[in-house]
């Protein structure tokens, strides 16, 4: 398997606070991986240096062999924790921005889960409620033909039902030959559809295993391991 | 991709500008119509104060778009790029140059447009007879008729090159337009790497950039007072000032420009 992602040293700081720690980490293609850890521990952090909102203070950080930049942002598809969709739109218009900007847009795709969750393209972002517009936004970031998905809490505010509506979206619309890195605390939910687990707290790489070897070797499923691992 | 994003903000902004411009044009035209009843018309109260209510409307209108010009071209550029909406821009296989420039370009357009409606309102609203006997009016209370110096008279005489003077002028006036967003601009980059209340630690540092630039002006101000002493350079010295003025604000503009566009390369701090 070839590697999607490679970090090799990498450090971020913020002032005086360490939340990245001469990470080293290795992701190949084909992968669906959990990125774990207690809040503050840095995967936000990692996640935004890899969509290229941050700049590491040191460190080297690739996608596909490349360095974050114009290149890299092609391939990589970002789903933030926020909903970044301007009010002002329809959805018709930020579907046409993504036509727009990414050439690996499918508006098949986009259509197809439009109407399976019964978002309409003249609805205006303004009026749905906030799990709708998160919806939007996972159709939007699953409907690119990207190498790398970033999901930072794809799950997190909306309803038990449509988590697994958005988890079948995950496993049935990313490329294959693509890698998808999933931030949650809702480990239980999503431990199913997990291929890796990456679990860092305080900047530090914890544990960097495969769902089986974990299983094998502790016995023990994911959910409780993290909470084993990060006891309070 | 500029052309893209040019396109992207074009509509953005557009959804702001456009009412108001339609309002100006809207009360224009009704401020124009109410001026002819009047005229036509016995004194009526009501008629009155119609009028005075819709003068009232149209002059806050004004206000509106005279303000606006620039602001929503600075609220447009914070909240796309600053704000939630900025992981939407920020993550975009564009270059942060180029997402700076179509905005600006954006900014400066639709402020050139708002100063076209203005012109347009004015036209409407003294436009015929109206205009013939404002400008008779002006003639008359400046003199002019009788002194028998027009304008282009006077500016022959006073300098040497009257149309690298106003060469230079139109280029002022258009890097101006460019300067002031521009200024907001670094403003608001620098006062988002801070961590709490950066819209206020913003307006700060914009005041802070807008006092030191009265220095340099002052600064300009006595070094074109020296320069004058030459009898030569005193002939030119309206051409000197202007070119001066706009070396100060390209060169000012630009190291802003830069500075934005180094923070939200490698400084962004997106909540």
């Amino acid at each position: 398997m070839s590697e999607i992602l490679k970090c090799t040293g990498l450090t971020k700081k913020y002032g005086s606070l360490v939340a990245l720690n001469n990470l080293d980490l290795s992701v190949n293609k084909g992968q669906i991986i959990g990125l774990l850890g207690p809040n503050g521990s840095g995967k936000t952090t990692l996640i935004k240096l890899i969509a290229g909102l941050l700049k590491q203070n040191s460190g080297e950080l690739t996608v596909n062999g490349e360095k974050i930049g114009i290149n890299t942002k092609k391939m990589v598809s970002y789903l933030p924790e926020r909903t970044y969709i301007p009010d002002w739109m329809r959805v018709i218009d930020i579907i046409k921005m993504f036509e727009n900007f990414y050439e690996d847009f499918n508006l098949e795709k986009v259509k197809t889960m439009l109407d399976n969750l019964g978002i309409k393209f003249n609805q205006r972002i303004k009026a749905m409620s906030k799990g709708t517009k998160e919806k939007l936004q996972l159709i939007l970031v699953m409907s690119r033909e990207a190498q790398l998905y970033l999901l930072d809490e794809p799950i997190a505010g909306v309803d038990p039902a449509a988590r697994d509506y958005i988890l079948r979206t995950i496993i049935t619309n990313y490329n294959p030959e693509a890698a998808v890195i999933i931030s949650t605390h809702l480990i239980q939910d999503i431990e199913t559809v997990l291929d890796d687990v990456i679990m860092i707290q305080n900047g530090n790489l914890k544990i960097h295993k495969t769902v089986d070897e974990i299983r094998e070797e502790s016995g023990k499923s994911v959910d409780e391991l993290f909470r084993e691992v990060f006891r309070c | 991709m500029l052309g893209k994003l040019f396109k992207t903000e074009f509509k953005a902004s557009g959804r702001l500008y456009l009412p108001l411009f339609i309002g100006v044009i809207f009360f224009a035209i009704v401020e124009r119509i109410m001026l002819e009843i009047l005229e036509n018309t016995d004194d009526s109260l009501v008629l009155n104060i119609v009028f005075g209510v819709i003068t009232v409307i149209f002059v806050l209108i004004i206000i509106s778009v005279c303000v606006s010009g620039q602001f929503i071209s600075i609220y447009r550029f914070y909240k796309s790029v600053f704000t939630d909406e900025g992981y939407l821009t920020n993550t975009l296989p564009v270059k942060s140059s180029s997402i700076i420039i179509s905005k600006l370009l954006v900014g400066v357009l639709y402020t050139v447009f708002s100063y076209i409606v203005l012109f347009v309102s004015g036209f409407i609203m003294v436009a015929g007879d109206l205009l013939i006997n404002a400008l008779n009016g002006l003639k008359i209370s400046y003199g002019i008729e009788n002194t028998q110096i027009s304008l282009m008279d006077f500016a022959i005489s006073s300098i040497v090159n009257l149309r690298l003077t106003l060469t230079i002028l139109a280029v002022l006036i258009i890097a101006v337009l460019f300067f002031n967003i521009l200024v907001f601009y670094v403003a608001f980059a620098i006062g988002n790497m801070a961590n709490r209340k950066k819209v206020l630690l913003s307006i700060i540092i914009y005041i802070a950039i807008i006092n030191v630039l009265s220095f340099i002006s002052a600064g300009v101000a006595v070094f074109v007072d020296w320069l004058s002493w030459d009898n030569v350079l005193r002939m030119n010295v309206i051409n000197i000032t202007l070119a001066i003025i706009l070396a100060v604000i390209v060169v000012i503009g630009l190291v802003c420009f830069f500075v934005t566009n180094k923070i939200i390369k490698s400084k962004l701090n997106l909540e």
